[in-house]
């Protein structure tokens, strides 16, 4: 496994093998990865009494018309606020919230891509650190998990440039088998499912 | 409490209620505007409210009114998320429809406010334009953009807005006479509806009629008299279909179809205020015809193009054949209007659809077909990218193109792709358009 230099990268977007769209300016382009710019989607966990992260209620529901309990609990765990650009979001300290890429992502069954924040939004407190791996054959908006690991609110506008991405090549390309998820063709940050395969551990 | 007592309550109810709605985020940019117009309104209000005499029972009816209207408002504000409706879409909506409702009123001459929300049903796209507010010292108008709550994401559909367009420009008296003077003028001149007289033997009794037509009549005979108000609305809403097909183009034929088919499957249907389906449909290629979108596919070079253009007119095309019931109008009539009303436009400062070249177009449906959204991004792979503008209207009709080809006849989902997640990829590409558009005038202002 080895990462792609500016070069290989620019190189395999002209040949379509991979997408990252749009690259608004030059420089988004890094000696080995690209910027990734912020969305314009916030979902953001809702304190309250029907909110909590319970995996039991994923194990033994489905997601048929009449789970009534599901799907409320589901819906009222976050709060979704669109922020179009030029307007500011506060993300407060210990506050996580969920947010898309600007830019769309398609990775070929060679590639793999790992998400990191950019260096100067890490120092000051920016954390996007958890799910940064992108899985070959991936298409769709990046969700990042952002989360103010400082001690005072950060502004954040859509557009700016908060994450990169790095691509690494595979010792062989995926499988077509193994490829493809829940969250791929993302148009915007949606919850997991914690207990998808685990169902046997739960009660 | 007498009634003038509780209207100065109210007043001060309306100002709370003005400021809790600043919980809640309000579509783009318009918060500030809004909120100290109300205020201006509510103050003025109270002004002569106060030195009315409580027996005034007609000054205190007018005051009522009023201040039920500014309290609906506010409560519409108040449904009015950004995440309810495609705030990219808006905003391109806005620049075509905000020249034409700019005016010059009592204050200065001012841009409407714009407030949007969502409604329940298929059928609630609507652009108004508030109007009689006689009694209020007037700044801005406000001016109102509903989508329908279940089509949040669906912005080909939006494209039927530039038919909303063209109601918002009748509600403004100087383009009316425009409107009624220059652009129905040719329409109303000849035809099957020169008169109530022709209009209801038409309907009535014309023995060209389709069967469907035919099995209308029979069920509700009273429903064919055409009077001079039913005329009226139907004219208002031919010429409210060419806005639409001038200012969004190809799209609006698809958006007009299926909506309008959605709500009436015959196509035949017929009311107080809208004309059968079929009819506005032959209007509407007629006037394709005359703008030369009919030979747009022997325009393009790319083989796969073409064909996705070919099978696009032959979803949307209508009949032009002489002597049909439903072609109510001549080609010289619809040419007249639609030429009088990009005439209209142009002078009103609103930009009319232009056909894509080719490059632009194949570009855009090669992206969603390969499932990226569409916009100017620029994938070639330079060192230094230079994306480009695109018209949304554009990225609509590719989005349109490309929904030709999602469905076989017997529905199964081709490409890969369904008509959600082919929405959901127009929509996004509006927002990285606006994104390359902000990016590149701020460059352009840097460097001039």
């Amino acid at each position: 496994m080895s990462a792609l230099v500016k070069k290989t990268i620019l190189e395999s977007i002209a040949k379509g093998h991979l997408v990252v769209s749009p690259i608004i300016s030059a420089k988004q382009i890094g000696a080995s990865s690209i910027d990734l710019r912020l969305g314009n989607v916030f979902l953001m966990v809702r304190a309250r009494g029907l909110s909590d992260v319970d995996p039991g209620r994923f194990a033994h529901s489905d997601e048929t018309a009449g789970d009534h309990a599901f799907h409320q609990a589901r819906r009222q765990k976050h709060e979704r606020f669109e922020a179009p650009f030029g307007q500011k979001f506060l993300l407060h300290p210990g506050m996580l919230a969920l947010v898309p890429t600007l830019e769309w992502i398609k990775l070929p069954a060679d590639l793999q891509g790992i998400v990191t924040a950019r260096s100067s939004w890490a120092r000051e407190g920016l954390s996007i650190a958890t799910a940064s791996l992108i899985h070959p054959g991936y298409k769709g908006i990046v969700t990042l998990e952002l989360a103010n690991l400082g001690q005072i609110p950060l502004v954040l506008y859509p557009g700016l440039r908060i994450a990169q991405i790095a691509f690494y090549t595979l010792s062989e390309p995926a499988r077509e088998e193994d490829m493809g998820s829940r969250f791929d063709m993302a148009f915007e940050p949606v919850e997991g499912n914690v207990a998808h395969g685990d169902e046997v551990f739960l009660p | 409490m007498n009634s003038k007592e509780f209207l100065l309550q109210e007043c001060e109810n309306v100002r709370a209620t003005l400021r809790d709605v600043l919980r809640h985020d309000y579509s783009a940019g318009s918060s500030a505007e809004f909120y100290n117009e109300f205020c201006e309104r509510l103050a003025f209000l109270e002004y002569l409210l106060k030195p009315t005499d409580s027996d005034d029972v007609s000054a205190l009816a007018t005051f009522a009114g009023e201040l039920s209207l500014l309290s609906t408002i506010v409560h519409h504000m108040e449904r009015s998320h950004a995440g309810e409706f495609p705030w990219p879409f808006t905003e391109y909506l806005q620049s075509l429809a905000t020249p034409l409702c700019k005016e010059n009123l009592a204050q200065n001459e001012g841009e409407p406010i714009i407030r949007v929300y969502a409604e329940g049903g298929l059928d609630s796209y609507q652009i108004n334009l508030e109007n009689d507010l006689s009694q209020l010292n007037i700044g801005r108008r406000i001016f109102t953009i509903v989508f329908p709550r279940t089509l949040r994401h669906h912005v080909l559909l939006h494209a039927i807005f530039g038919h909303e367009i063209g109601h918002a420009a009748w509600t403004i008296p100087k383009h009316k006479a425009d409107l009624m003077d220059k652009v129905l003028k040719p329409l109303r001149a000849a035809g099957p509806l020169n008169s109530t007289s022709q209009a209801t033997a038409w309907l009535g009794n014309d023995p060209g009629a389709p069967g469907p037509i035919v099995d209308l009549r029979n069920q509700d005979p009273d429903s064919t008299q055409i009077d001079g108000n039913k005329l009226n609305s139907w004219f208002q809403e031919f010429m409210c279909d060419l806005f639409g097909l001038v200012t969004f183009g190809g799209s609006f034929l698809a958006a007009h179809q299926t909506l309008l088919l959605a709500l009436d499957p015959t196509g035949h249907r017929w009311g107080p205020y809208h004309p059968p389906y079929i009819c506005r449909k032959a209007v509407l290629w007629r006037a394709c015809k005359h703008l030369k979108w009919d030979e747009l596919p022997a325009s393009l070079h790319e083989p796969g193009l073409r064909a996705d253009v070919v099978a696009f007119m032959n979803s949307y095309s209508g009949t032009t054949a002489p002597g049909r019931w439903e072609d109510v109008f001549t080609q010289d009539q619809v040419a007249a209007a639609v030429e009088a009303l990009r005439t209209f436009l142009s002078a009103a400062g609103t930009s009319c659809f232009n056909m894509p070249d080719e490059s632009t177009l194949s570009s855009l449906v090669g992206m969603l077909t390969n499932h990226i959204p569409p916009c100017g991004s620029d994938l070639s792979g330079a060192a230094s990218p230079v994306n480009r503008g695109v018209d949304f209207r554009h990225i609509l009709f590719a989005g349109w193109l490309v929904a030709e080809k999602l469905t076989t006849p017997s529905g199964s989902v081709k490409q890969g792709l369904t008509f959600d997640q082919l929405n959901r990829l127009c929509e996004l590409g509006l927002r990285q358009q606006r994104a390359i558009d902000l990016y590149n005038s701020t460059k352009k202002g840097q460097t001039s």
